[in-house]
């Protein structure tokens, strides 16, 4: 049995008060309203940055950011923490005109820690690259940059319909047509509904990242996709000496990565068919594997998996 | 979704069908945005005797979420061993978790082992990751080094008004 929630029902016979209709139909309005306030998703995602020394080339200092096609994210805040022999500071930068992080090292087993709340807004169009840099020789033992990230499902393309509420008009006893009236209020807020059908990009990623891959060794992750995951998406990136390779698969789906050397970030992107399953066993799991090809070792491959 | 139009008479049955429709699928979309998202950590060659900060990674709750599931992955090439993933607070503190210990523990096999805590039935505990509190994953084992493991935490995240 479906629910109804509008405040009125109706029975053949009895008189039909224009008053209950409008009522229903601001209560329609108010629901459409409220679904489309809900527009913010709020996500953390992990970039691990064990093994990071400061002699390495920029490129495999820094870590390319960048939303699916058609969307935008706000990075709300970055989190730095390093551990990391004593006595140098590492600088995390950003953005232009972005704050960042710098933390002290204290310890191989000790952390450092600095964050940054200065939102950014980053576009499919231009990635955002983060970048750290150390002020003397240092290898980072264990490192994580987690950033915060707010993905807003009203933040449309121009070809997306407008995210826009239903605004009724009441009917009365002036009302010609009742019936052609009420057909254009149900037909202009069967259309708002569908609008928020369409804004569902809620979008949320998980960083898989690899330093050092020997040739033709597989790191692997186990993602649980729960129900329901739409619009995947996997941005792969790789550093490496040319012509050694990495193959970033998602669950079959697979990227192959070619390097052109360590100071070139190579990336590509790819779909993937929606993702539900039972996360606690491992039928259906989302698998994700970097696998490395060429003749060396791959000094750094990562991919993002988007998905709504 | 459906719309019945009037065609000229207006009739309950065609009023309450469509405001039925409508609301009934207004309130499906309400909850399209409520889907799990995973925070893991995964850990190559871990062994016994491993500091904590190289088994484990912290993270702040970006939002309330609702822990759903705990999932520990294990890969090895060696049977018999104990591998454990847990869920704390970061600085030790046990009153954000209703004082509990979240934890599944794993009995190796030469291949991959998993298990679950399920915490998405409707009796028991239920546990909510508090927005700004920060937790940690960890993993620890009985002897190593494990070839890989991996410990995940499914979160329920939900659409904000802000």
């Amino acid at each position: 049995m479906s629910t109804v929630l509008v405040p009125y029902t109706f029975r053949t016979g009895a008189i039909l008060d224009g008053e209950d209709v409008n009522a229903n139909l601001r209560g329609i309005a108010r629901d459409i309203k409220r679904n489309l306030d809900r527009r913010y998703t709020y996500w953390d995602v992990s970039i691990p940055l064990d093994g990071m020394t400061n002699a390495l080339s920029s490129v495999l200092r820094s870590i390319e950011f960048k939303p699916p096609a058609d969307s935008a994210v706000v990075i709300v805040g970055a989190d730095l923490s390093i551990y990391s022999a004593s006595g140098v500071t590492w600088t995390l930068t950003g953005p232009t005109d972005w704050d960042g992080c710098s933390v002290d090292t204290a310890g191989a087993t000790t952390e450092a820690r600095d964050n940054c709340a200065q939102p950014i807004r980053v576009e499919d169009t231009a990635a955002a690259t983060f970048l750290l840099a150390a002020s003397g020789a240092s290898t980072i033992t264990r490192g994580t940059l987690t950033l915060s990230m707010r993905s807003d499902r009203g933040s449309q393309p121009a070809s997306a319909p407008d995210f826009a509420p239903y605004v009724p008009t009441p009917v009365d006893a002036s009302t010609t047509g009742l019936a052609a009236a009420l057909d254009a209020q149900l037909v202009a807020a069967q259309n708002a509904v569908l609008r928020d059908a369409a804004a569902a990009k809620d979008y949320r990623c998980e960083c898989i990242l690899v330093r050092d891959l020997a040739a033709a060794a597989v790191a692997s992750w186990t993602l649980p996709s729960g129900a329901g995951r739409t619009a995947v998406i996997t941005r792969g990136y790789i550093c490496a000496t040319a012509a050694d390779a990495v193959t970033v698969a998602v669950t079959g789906t697979s990227l192959l990565l070619t390097g052109t050397g360590t100071s070139n970030l190579v990336s590509d992107s790819g779909t993937h068919s929606s993702r539900s399953d039972d996360p606690t066993d491992t039928a259906d799991d989302t698998t994700a594997t970097i696998t490395a090809g060429g003749a060396g070792p791959v000094e750094l491959a990562y991919a993002f998996i988007w998905w709504s | 979704m459906s719309l019945t139009p009037f065609t000229g008479t207006v009739t309950a049955a065609a009023l309450i069908a469509n405001f039925d429709d409508k609301s009934t699928t207004l309130t499906a979309q309400a909850l399209l945005g409520r889907k799990d998202a995973n925070m893991f950590h995964r850990r190559a060659a871990l062994g016994a005797a491993d500091n904590v900060s190289l088994r484990s990674v912290d993270f702040v709750a970006p939002d309330d979420l609702e822990l759903r599931i705990l999932r520990l992955t294990v890969l090895d090439g060696a049977a018999g061993r104990t591998v454990t993933g847990t869920l704390t607070q970061t600085d030790g503190d046990t009153s954000f978790l209703l004082d509990k210990t979240l934890s599944v523990s794993v009995t190796t096999v030469i291949g991959t082992a998993q298990a679950s805590l399920d915490k998405r039935t409707t009796s028991g505990d239920r546990h909510r990751l508090l927005k700004g509190v920060r937790y940690r994953l960890t993993l620890s084992t009985s002897a190593g080094p494990v070839t890989a493991a991996q410990i995940t935490a499914v979160l329920r995240t939900a659409r904000r008004l802000a």
